[in-house]
């Protein structure tokens, strides 16, 4: 049989098209470029005002002044603009434009309805603006990466359909038989998003942007930390192992490594990542069981994304001189390498006594980046530069600049990452070393602080460098576009798909799955949702099997809001809740935090990363006035401090005109408030104000009651202190 | 305290369950995937780059 027969044997089976019949009807169809270059742009659009608030956000972390002075760009709230303009107006846009380029092409076929893709592309970016003003507002729900509010949530839930609609409509539209690795990777992408999105925004609203969850304390963690994770999972890395799947084997020009290991790969990733989450709580108050299931499953997870990683860099063999000339190529190989680290990486600090000095320091963050900025910042500028010159009929404008921007964010990620490791390292030891005394050797949280600052400032430079790059790349894809005219519809012609038109009943079982794309996404749902029920149910049907502890009793009404003042902050950006279980942390912060000391936290405010120390037991540790110079100056009371200053929750008045609402919300939450007491909640609010009022007073700060800041001093004052005065009284 | 699911009898069967399920299913797959035709394997992994007509060319 010569090649020319064989090669159209094989077409023939790939696309369904009946053997001896070549010469059927080719179908004439466009491909939708327009809304792929909409979200490309819209992504590099979005990334370059994401990275230039990380560059505030990098200065505000130790330079105080950088916080502008007003509440509206403080740390607190740029912090999560920056990861929510990255994760899903970067990243997100990117996605978008890479499926809906990769999956029309794999499918043979327009994507399944223009309005859908328009409506799609406008709402993503409006509620980009939302999360962008809601965020700088104070708006926020505090769940780390789900900070919107409930009509946002709403919004993006709408969103989401719609992509899955048009997504899921174009395959069953497709013109050939099977569905290639990529597209299952978007599939996992759809299903999951979409349970862990709903799963995490069942809230009460209690106004119109303000809302609780349902959720509370170690239930609330687990399942924020479940969907935090697989945020990560099904948001950042699997759509764009299906990018990979496509634009490297397109750019490299030759078949993916092996395809029987991107089937091995795709499950058992999907399967394992699910589990994950508890990682994220090691050492914390979730039961020990739930904490051991998420470090085992962590160590596991090396092996399927290590085989994403070698199937991606395999791929390349044979055309590894290309890389050298080829800067697509050149972003592809450190991309996939950052991958291999970072997921190296996480299983590594799963591990207890990895995590024990890794958790709450800038090891995270610089893991974090070396995914961010290498894996999807990489990938997606890979996927740009090889995919602008296509659609618009033109050449890429400079390889030149392209080289440069390459080599401006690999300099940007190692300045970025290394300081940021090395003042971990640094950070989480000194936190725990000891004097041959047996006492502390840093018993201030600030020293240990002030040693990593100019680590803060390097990254800094690693960070501006890397924005430099893409500013560099931005230009490079604009002066492409203006080069070349968008072929919006391009035009291709492709056999319809005949059902079963060509069968030779051997097929293998994931082959026959392939065809089916109902089945395949119905079967990908069970496969998450094995790891997410079994994980998160227990918790949740042995709620009462939580020691309530007697002593912990539910906020005062001024405590209540001087809470959502915390939340509104940000505080816990910089700020855990959630003194663990060792030595250094007991010396350092009191008695260990207790699940039961949670029950009716709605939302559980534990933190990911303490800038500055934990606040659990910080109850009774200072005096009112201490805090209210605290935030006013924060250097007048703790000297060096970088925390910025708070000067306008001394001026504004307290808002109580929810408090009723925030009581009976509380109370149908399962916060036993007597019946009724929302009516004399404000009464208890005033008279707990002016005995905060009274006690400032005497130490000769003069305010009136009704102040943001007499509220936050409450809650404060509050906090820990439930366990702390019950063991007074023992003793 | 952490250990206050001790008491709840039944409870150490979870991550069992998990496990079993786990191995079995990799397990399933990797057979399953180990026995497919070469050929048909090679045909798959050919899908990306089957260029249509029209579809510019890498």
């Amino acid at each position: 049989m010569n090649d020319t027969i064989q090669l159209e044997r094989q077409t023939q089976r790939i696309e369904g098209i009946a053997p001896g019949k070549s010469g059927v009807n080719y179908e004439n169809f466009n491909y939708d470029n327009r809304t792929v270059y909409w979200f490309a742009a819209a992504s590099i659009f979005w990334g370059l005002v994401g990275m230039l608030v990380g560059l505030l956000v990098a200065l505000q972390i130790f330079i105080p002044e950088m916080n502008l002075g007003t509440e509206f760009t403080t740390f607190g709230r740029t912090r999560p603009l920056h990861t929510n303009a990255v994760i899903f107006a970067f990243v997100g846009n990117a996605i978008f434009a890479g499926v809906y380029y990769s999956m029309q092409r794999l499918l043979k076929t327009r994507m399944f309805s223009d309005l859908l893709s328009k409506l799609h592309f406008f709402l993503w970016q409006g509620i980009i603006v939302a999360a962008a003003v809601t965020l700088l507002a104070g708006i926020t729900t505090s769940h780390e990466y789900a900070e919107l509010e409930w009509p946002i949530d709403i919004a993006i839930t709408v969103v989401w359909v719609i992509f899955g609609v048009n997504m899921i409509g174009t395959i069953l539209r497709r013109r050939v038989h099977h569905m290639y690795v990529a597209i299952w990777f978007y599939l996992a992408t759809f299903v999951t998003v979409a349970v862990l999105h709903i799963v995490n925004s069942i809230e009460l609203p209690i106004s119109f942007l303000k809302s609780y969850y349902v959720y509370s304390g170690v239930q609330d963690a687990l399942v924020q930390w479940w969907y935090g994770h697989n945020a990560v999972a099904f948001f950042l890395t699997t759509p764009y192992l299906g990018l990979m799947y496509y634009f490297l084997v397109k750019a490299a020009n030759r078949p993916v490594y092996s395809y029987r290991l991107s089937i091995v790969h795709f499950w058992s990733l999907i399967f394992l990542y699910i589990w994950a989450g508890p990682h994220h709580l090691l050492y914390t108050a979730l039961p020990d069981w739930a904490q051991s299931l998420g470090t085992v499953f962590s160590v596991m997870l090396i092996a399927p994304s290590w085989g994403g990683m070698i199937n991606g860099l395999l791929t390349l063999r044979g055309a590894w001189d290309r890389v050298r000339q080829d800067p697509v190529l050149k972003f592809f190989v450190v991309g996939v390498t950052c991958y291999g680290m970072a997921t190296f990486e996480g299983p590594m600090l799963s591990l207890k006594n990895v995590n024990a000095i890794a958790h709450y320091t800038d090891w995270i963050p610089a893991h974090v980046h070396v995914g961010a900025l290498g894996w999807n910042g990489f990938l997606t500028f890979g996927i740009f530069y090889w995919m602008f010159p296509r659609i618009f009929g033109t050449k890429l404008y400079s390889t030149r600049l392209a080289n440069a921007h390459f080599w401006m964010g690999v300099l940007g990620i190692v300045f970025w990452a290394v300081p940021m490791y090395f003042a971990g390292f640094t950070q989480g030891l000194m936190l725990k070393e000891f004097t041959a005394d047996g006492v502390l050797r840093y018993p201030n949280f600030l020293q240990t602080l002030l040693q990593v600052v100019p680590m803060y400032a390097i990254r800094a430079i690693g960070g501006a460098i890397y924005l430099s790059g893409f500013v560099v790349g931005a230009y490079n894809l604009y002066m492409t576009v203006k080069s070349g005219k968008l072929v919006a519809d391009e035009a291709d012609s492709h056999p319809a798909l005949v059902p079963d038109a060509y069968h030779d009943g051997k097929y293998a079982w994931h082959r026959v799955l392939e065809r089916k794309p109902v089945v395949f996404g119905l079967l990908t749902t069970v496969v998450i949702l094995i790891g997410g029920l079994i994980e998160l149910t227990p918790t949740f049907l042995i709620k009462s099997n939580v020691p309530t502890i007697a002593s912990v009793k539910p906020y005062t009404p001024l405590e209540l809001e001087g809470r959502d003042i915390y939340i509104g902050e940000g505080c816990l950006a910089c700020h855990s809740q959630m003194v663990r279980p060792f030595r250094s942390e007991t010396e350092r912060y009191g008695e260990y935090s207790k699940a039961g000391e949670y029950v009716y936290d709605h939302p559980f405010l534990w933190g990911s990363k303490r800038t500055g120390p934990d606040l659990h037991r910080v109850g009774g540790k200072y005096s009112d006035s201490w805090h209210y110079n605290h935030m006013e100056n924060p250097v007048s009371m703790s000297p060096g401090s970088i925390m910025p200053p708070y000067p306008w929750l001394l001026e504004k008045d307290l808002d109580v005109s929810m408090t009723a609402e925030k009581i009976k919300a509380m109370r149908k939450l399962g916060v036993p408030y007597a019946e009724g007491y929302e009516n004399r909640a404000l009464e208890d609010l005033n008279k707990q104000a002016a005995e905060i009022q009274a006690r400032l007073q005497k130490d000769g700060i003069q305010t009136p009651a009704n102040k943001e800041i007499i509220a936050l001093i409450a809650y404060l004052q509050r906090l820990g202190t439930d366990v702390k005065l019950a063991q007074q009284t023992q003793n | 305290m952490r250990h206050f699911l001790e008491n709840v009898t039944g409870l150490e069967i979870y991550p069992l369950i998990s496990f079993v399920i786990f191995i079995v299913f990799f397990v399933w797959v990797t057979l399953r995937v180990a026995t497919r035709s070469r050929r048909e394997v090679a045909e798959m992994s050919q899908i990306p780059l089957l260029e249509s007509n029209h579809e510019s060319k890498a």
